[in-house]
């Protein structure tokens, strides 16, 4: 009994030992998606010389453009006419606009398009609508599909706008039999961005621009951009004709059966496509959540694939899947390690201050990097959009960042003065909920005004991070798979 | 990234855009660029080479990445 007692102190100190240990291994564990996008940032200039331009040749094929619309009336008429005026042979090209049942003017308006253009335009109406996008896109299949004239689909959005250029240069890659389809590089292009629109333009700049560059060199895509993928008849037909209806990423699950269908999907920076965005942070939730739901629902789908390069080789390599799930753990990673610091404060505040302080300064070097390689990318969107680069942590968490770069500036003792170094702790964490609370905010009275200072407080990153968690929040619960449409009023610039 | 693909396939083509004489006095007798498999390969080339780019984008990110350290060790 006596020696029990006597060894106690030992045991206790194992213990404390151990916990610290676990601890430390909360904060590397947050590690991981700093280092998963540091890796995807250092492939990206690979991309210079790792591309796909050599395989390129003149193909030109005959090509249908299917654009899925629902009470777009106030739009169509500009988006059809910019169709018509792509710089593409005019005989080779169709446009295929499948009306949702829309209960605005869109039949009227396709009657004087299709006149207009006559064999060039085509109107196809569902008579029943509301099934969301991939229905409506399905619809249009089937009828271009009957036709052996189409030789490759391009699918669309009704308000995008493509630079002249951008279809030919997307075309070249399918003359390589190996490609099954193309994405293009799409933009934010709201006329005068401000607030969040500039925030969205720096997340598609580094989602798109950047990120995609890196999966070209990688040989595995993510997802081809909804408003701009072009496919070849050959692949429409091998992953079945229909589009995948039974998640909310329609978009996702055709990227990964072309991949799995053996045909690659190439992304081409340089074909150019403007997109309009939500303007709201609601409306910006809405979208979002969608989206990674659809991805949740994904990671489910194609559990078997992800790290098995047996199943698809890029797919299933683990550059794909450290990216694939950087994102949807990026909220987890956080919170451990805000529990790691703020477990390693109780227990010992000195080794808690200097695990934050040297810790630092590589996520901080490592967000600067990336900031710098993905403006530079796009120096025209980078000029607009280079402080809400900056502040896509938040301003909170920047002068946070900042405080722990350069302690000499601003002075941080995490060991002496407890509320705030608790505080800076557990922002990592405690920033999630705040996004959910500007969200609400923008519903109040003052909310239009006070919102977009909200969301610079808190950041665009953080609020994503919040929408995977409602994502995960409404997987969990089982909530219905509702298909908001994102609100456009054609404020996209020519 | 070729694969074996490449070497059994042969690469896909579209026939050749012949223009008429009234189509290319609609356009100011400018011959398009897709009418012109020579600008086409050109305007792909540029592309290629415009990726280069990313090397520029790259040193200058490693350049305030080494600035910010310097700037911390010498205010530390």
């Amino acid at each position: 009994m006596n020696d029990v007692l006597a060894a106690s102190p030992d045991i206790a100190e194992i213990g404390r030992g151990v916990l610290v240990g676990v601890l430390l291994l909360f904060v590397a564990f947050g590690a991981i998606p700093v280092i998963a996008g540091l890796a995807q940032f250092l492939v990206i200039p690979v991309h210079a010389v790792r591309n796909h331009y050599r395989e390129t040749g003149p193909y030109l094929p005959n090509v249908a453009v299917l654009v899925p619309a629902w009470n777009e009336a106030a739009v169509l008429p500009a988006s059809v006419e910019r169709l018509m005026g792509l710089d593409y042979p005019p005989d080779r090209l169709r446009v295929y606009v499948v009306d949702d049942a829309s209960t605005d003017d869109t039949p009227a308006v396709m009657a004087g398009l299709a006149e207009r253009f006559p064999g060039r335009v085509v109107h196809l109406r569902r008579e029943k609508g509301g099934e969301g996008k991939a229905h409506t896109l399905n619809h249009g299949l089937r009828e271009v599909l009957a036709d052996d004239w189409m030789e490759a689909l391009l699918i669309m959005d009704a308000d995008v706008i493509y630079a002249p250029e951008s279809l030919r240069k997307m075309t070249r890659h399918l003359a390589d039999p190996t490609v099954g389809a193309v994405t293009a590089y799409i933009r934010e292009g709201s006329r005068n961005p401000e607030g969040l629109t500039r925030f969205i333009g720096f997340d598609y700049l580094a989602a798109q621009a950047a990120s995609r560059r890196a999966q070209n060199v990688a040989g595995a895509m993510a997802c081809l951009a909804g408003g701009a993928q072009l496919h070849t008849r050959e692949n429409l037909l091998a992953i079945g004709g229909q589009i995948d209806t039974s998640s909310l990423a329609e978009d996702t699950v055709t990227t990964f059966r072309t991949q799995l269908a053996g045909h690659r999907v190439v992304f081409e920076p340089h074909a150019r496509v403007l997109a309009e965005e939500p303007a709201g942070i609601d409306a910006l939730w809405k979208q979002r959540l969608r989206w990674a739901r659809g991805n949740v629902q994904i990671t489910s789908m194609y559990r078997h694939l992800f790290f098995r390069k047996s199943v698809h080789p890029g797919l299933g390599g683990f550059f794909f899947g450290m990216f694939w799930f950087a994102i949807l753990l990026l909220p987890l990673a956080m919170l451990m390690v805000s529990v790691g610091l703020i477990g390693l404060h109780l227990l010992d505040s000195e080794l808690a201050s200097d695990v934050f302080g040297a810790a630092a300064f590589v996520p901080v070097a490592t967000f600067v990097f990336m900031v710098t390689l993905t403006l530079s990318m796009d120096p025209a969107v980078g000029r607009t959009v280079w402080r809400e680069a900056l502040l896509f942590p938040g301003l909170i968490s920047f002068l946070v960042l900042l405080g722990a770069t350069f302690p000499m500036l601003v002075p941080f003792d995490g060991a002496a003065n407890t509320g705030w170094t608790l505080f800076v702790y557990s922002w990592l964490v405690l920033c999630i909920p705040m996004a959910f609370a500007v969200r609400k905010l923008e519903t109040t009275r003052w909310g239009r005004r006070l919102a977009p200072i909200g969301l610079y407080l808190v950041g665009f990153g953080p609020m994503m991070c919040a929408i995977t968690v409602d994502a995960y929040l409404k997987e969990y619960r089982g909530a219905a798979m509702t298909w908001d449409k994102t609100e456009k009023t054609g404020r996209v610039m020519a | 990234m070729s694969t074996d693909l490449t070497a059994t396939r042969p690469y896909r083509i579209s026939a050749p855009v012949v223009l008429t004489e009234a189509e290319l006095a609609a356009r100011g007798g400018v011959l398009p660029v897709w009418a012109d498999p020579v600008a086409l390969a050109d305007e792909t080339e540029a592309d290629r080479l415009r990726e280069r780019r990313l090397y520029v984008g790259l040193a200058v990110a490693i350049a305030v990445v080494v600035a910010l350290w310097t700037v911390r060790s010498f205010l530390g």
